[in-house]
């Protein structure tokens, strides 16, 4: 599959699922981000460590000194296009929490990183795990949600309302 | 904590309307939005291979695990293996007084509920909460999950709303169901922050790695094993897999065939502690387990996913749900595992609720044999518990040719004053025909009307089936009630130019004292028929009670599987057994157009539930029905849905089968037709009753009934 057609399949069935789908450049990919953040502006908003060390220029987006940001931006290691999946690692233990823990959570991850199946990201997945030994590893398929009550979809369950992936072109994260 | 006995929950589930339209709308979205998640994906092709995986797992038990605690104590992590619920209680109440922690918070865990759990830990003074929102609904209300993914499932909106009540500021009507998730995420988020420990189960547990994958919506697991520093992993033994390949396997059944997802919002694969300075304790219960891997029919239920596909699909289910179709564990696999978990009395009473329709296992992710499964468990019940005493008596009775005759025969006349119409209808028999018209035993029996003279049809339909032998299987209720049927099914062969032969001894082949649990009846019947059979040298045994061909074609094996002659010789007769929908579509070939009667008669095909499940019927009853017959088919919805005549259930749980028919009916009149044509004599009988109870004009009729009439009107118009 042609990375632009991959994208959109996943952008078609990560919508589905109440995610949305973002794709821009590096150079535009700060700008894009402040235009999110400041569509509430009274929200606080952090960057995960691990993304901000591979993109120091995102730093200037953190406000507020909440424990808990309303906005939490981090690094999504690869995409899963079949189930409109985003895989997110991040090392820092209250990166993760707050990823958890905010309303919006923000995944920044390389258009590079799109693979097509759930079986196709096990060689992934396994670098990740037995190599990388990264000991929470998360696929993430839309906002949390619940049906427990009458089989009726609710959005916003105990984890964020809102999913954005920020697809980045021309970014290799390995690289950086 | 003991559920009360099934004898009151059955009553309070059967007198609670509430509950059965709350199942009804989820069992009726969870079957489209399945069908929807599922399409394009080769089902069965996907299951058998999944099935493979799980079974390696019991296979290779002891290596995997081994592999499994090796890699998980290299992460860090302790293992503790369990035998039973005492010692698994006991691991985290010490882990708890080690450490000195008394909040407790939990994700879903259906072991957690099969070892209880939270009664243990509440006992010595600890707090738990559970966070699964369903799961927390029902703790509030101070149930069991009636589900094994969706917990409340049993409650609507109303009942949810109450329960929420006390944690709103304001007042929940109940109609928004947002603004009660709201309530909860916002009461939970407290108790969260202050758990000491998290409980989680696990989906999946991964020897490779010693990961354990939890999979989940609502985001509660991911925070209750991030949020507490120590964090417990309750599972049981049957959940390792070798690797993250296999695992794969796994969560792409999951989420289809529990919620009807692709994939749930959250997948996470936990690989050591990893909170800082956190714990990590893996508590793996056997509880049973290992008594069913020594068992070579129930060791297949050890490859169950906890997907509740079961449940979801169950015509029972759907009338009184899963605190009385089953016991902790609920749907067709809690009737099959609550034996080796929880013990034969506490499986007793749900399992008499099976119909046998057999679609628990069409919808199976492991493709478990749960009707067999059930079966077995039937069998053991009644050695145990003593079984139905009327059943039996009238199972006795009816593997008894002789007596049995002589009983009919007696009891045609003897009805004669309480019959009306084709119906009769005894004044003592409140509970099992006030809903259902229930049919007179006919005057004459097929066997005495035997032979039907009929001439073939002109041209080249009349030499479809021309040197062909037909031995005609008449089954009991064609044969003792609805002569005519078997008049008009040994026409239709007759006018295809088949020789039809009748062998005179035959009885039931059966079925009925299989389904009821007790094979040594069903297998000495099953050796008068296949007798019976081998005497004749027909080239076909044909049968319009499918569920005939369904006893000789797919139980038959199993009953004697410790008899290896009779099993051949069951399956000789196997090989030269059909039945009649079958026999027309592959041995007679009956072309489109050949029997149509532009009438524009419209018509509803239902699905025998076997017919469709077992034998795998898909466009063939359209076929004849349709472009043979030309009728004009109209859709009906849930047309493979069990009738809930179910055999023996009929009249064991009367209130099972008219809760199962009033579903069936519904349907029926959606179809929106004057005319419903299936091929089980049993679903004609029930069918019938019921619309005739129900003052309904709607017809039911055998698929050789309708082709019979085409002939004999094909037949007039060549003779005028």
């Amino acid at each position: 599959m042609a990375p632009s057609s991959a994208l959109k399949t996943f952008s078609g069935t990560a919508e589905r699922l109440g995610t949305d789908v973002i794709e821009t450049d590096l150079s535009s990919l700060p700008e894009r981000l402040a235009a999110l953040a400041d569509t509430r502006p009274e929200w606080s908003v952090r960057v995960s460590q691990e993304l901000g060390r591979l993109l120091p220029e995102l730093g200037s987006l953190c406000r507020g000194t909440a424990t808990w940001p309303e906005v939490m931006v981090g690094l999504g290691r690869y995409a899963v296009v079949e189930t409109g999946s985003v895989v997110v690692a991040e090392p820092s233990y209250g990166d993760r929490l707050a990823a958890l823990l905010c309303l919006h959570h923000v995944v920044v991850v390389p258009e590079a990183a799109l693979v097509a199946s759930r079986e196709e990201s096990v060689p992934r997945l396994r670098e990740l795990i037995s190599r990388e030994q990264a000991r929470y590893v998360s696929f993430i398929s839309g906002p949390s949600r619940t049906s427990d009550i009458e089989r009726v979809l609710t959005i916003g369950a105990h984890g964020p309302m809102n999913l954005t992936i920020i697809f980045v072109d021309g970014w290799d994260a390995h690289a950086a | 904590m003991q559920l009360e006995p099934f004898r009151v929950r059955y009553r309070r589930a059967l007198d609670d309307e509430q509950l059965r339209r709350n199942l009804l709308v989820f069992q009726r979205r969870w079957r489209s939005a399945r069908a929807a998640t599922l399409e394009g994906v080769d089902f069965p092709a996907a299951q058998s291979h999944l099935r493979d995986v799980k079974a390696r797992v019991i296979d290779k038990s002891a290596e995997y695990l081994a592999q499994f605690v090796a890699a998980a104590e290299a992460n860090g992590a302790t293992v503790t293996f369990a035998a039973g619920p005492e010692d698994a209680i006991r691991a985290i109440v010490s882990l708890a007084e080690a450490r000195g922690a008394g909040q407790i918070v939990k994700s879903k865990s259906m072991l957690s509920e099969e070892i209880d759990l939270n009664h243990g830990l509440e006992a010595v003074g600890l707090t738990v909460v559970e966070t699964d929102l369903g799961e927390w609904l029902v703790q509030l209300a101070g149930e069991r999950p009636s589900h094994m993914t969706a917990p409340a499932i049993h409650m609507n909106r109303f009942q949810t709303a109450a329960l929420l009540q006390a944690f709103a500021d304001e007042s929940l009507g109940g109609d928004d169901i947002a603004q009660q998730v709201l309530v909860a995420r916002a009461a939970l988020r407290e108790r969260f922050l202050a758990g000491e420990i998290g409980i989680s189960g696990a989906n999946i547990l991964v020897a490779e790695t010693g990961s354990a994958v939890l999979v989940t919506n609502e985001g509660n697991a991911e925070l209750v094993t991030s949020i507490p520093p120590i964090h417990v992993v309750l599972a049981g033994v049957e959940k390792v897999v070798s690797t993250f390949e296999d695992a794969a396997e796994v969560l792409d059944l999951l989420a289809p065939s529990s919620t009807a997802q692709r994939a749930t919002s959250y997948v996470s694969w936990i690989t050591g502690p990893s909170a800082p300075n956190g714990e990590l304790h893996f508590v793996l219960v056997d509880n049973g387990r290992s008594a069913m891997r020594e068992s070579a029919l129930f060791a297949d239920a050890l490859r169950c996913i906890r997907c509740g596909a079961c449940s979801n699909i169950c015509p029972s289910y759907g009338v009184v749900g899963g605190h009385v179709f089953g016991y902790i564990y609920s749907g067709a696999i809690g009737l099959v595992n609550t034996p080796f978990h929880h013990g034969i009395e506490h499986a007793d009473g749900p399992q008499s609720l099976c119909v046998q329709c057999n679609a628990c296992q069409t919808v199976c992710p492991v493709d478990i044999p749960l009707p067999r499964q059930i079966l077995e468990v039937r069998a053991w019940a009644a050695r145990e518990e003593g079984g139905n005493r009327i059943e039996r008596a009238a199972l006795s009775l009816w593997a008894r040719p002789r007596m049995f005759r002589g009983a009919a025969r007696v009891g045609s006349v003897v009805q004669r004053p309480f019959t009306r119409d084709e119906f009769v209808e005894p004044p003592f028999l409140g509970r099992l025909t006030s809903w259902r018209k229930l049919p007179a035993i006919a005057r004459r029996p097929f066997r005495d009307r035997w032979p039907v003279a009929c001439e073939r049809l002109p041209g080249s339909l009349g030499t479809l089936l021309d040197g062909i032998t037909v031995a005609y299987f008449v089954q009991c209720l064609t044969d003792w009630v609805y002569p005519a049927m078997g008049e008009a099914i040994s026409e239709v062969l007759q006018s295809l130019g088949a020789e039809v032969v009748f062998p005179r001894g035959q009885h039931c082949c059966g079925l009925p004292a299989a389904d009821g649990g007790y094979p040594n009846r069903a297998r000495a019947m099953a050796k008068s028929t296949i007798r019976t059979l081998e005497a004749s040298a027909a080239d076909y045994i044909v049968t319009g009670g499918t569920s005939c061909a369904v006893a000789v074609l797919h139980h038959y094996p199993d009953l004697f599987a410790d008899e290896p002659e009779w099993q051949m010789r069951a399956r000789s007769i196997a090989g030269r057994f059909m039945d009649l929908t079958t026999f027309l579509t592959t041995v007679a070939r009956l072309p489109a157009g050949a029997l149509t009667v532009e009438d524009g008669e419209e018509a509803a095909y239902h699905y025998f539930c076997q017919s469709y499940n077992v034998l795998g019927f898909r466009d063939e009853p359209d076929f004849l029905l349709g472009r043979v017959c030309g009728l004009g088919m109209q859709p009906l919805p849930e047309a493979t849905v069990c009738c809930g005549f179910g055999g023996s259930t009929s009249f064991t749980r009367p209130d099972i089968s008219k809760g199962i028919l009033e579903r069936k009916l519904e349907s029926v009149q959606t179809a929106g037709v004057g005319l419903l044509v299936t091929d089980n004599p049993g679903c004609i009988m029930h069918l019938r009753g019921g619309l005739a109870a129900a003052g309904s004009s709607i017809q039911v009729k055998h698929t050789g009934e309708v082709l019979a009439d085409r002939i004999r009107r094909l037949k007039a118009t060549t003779h005028s």
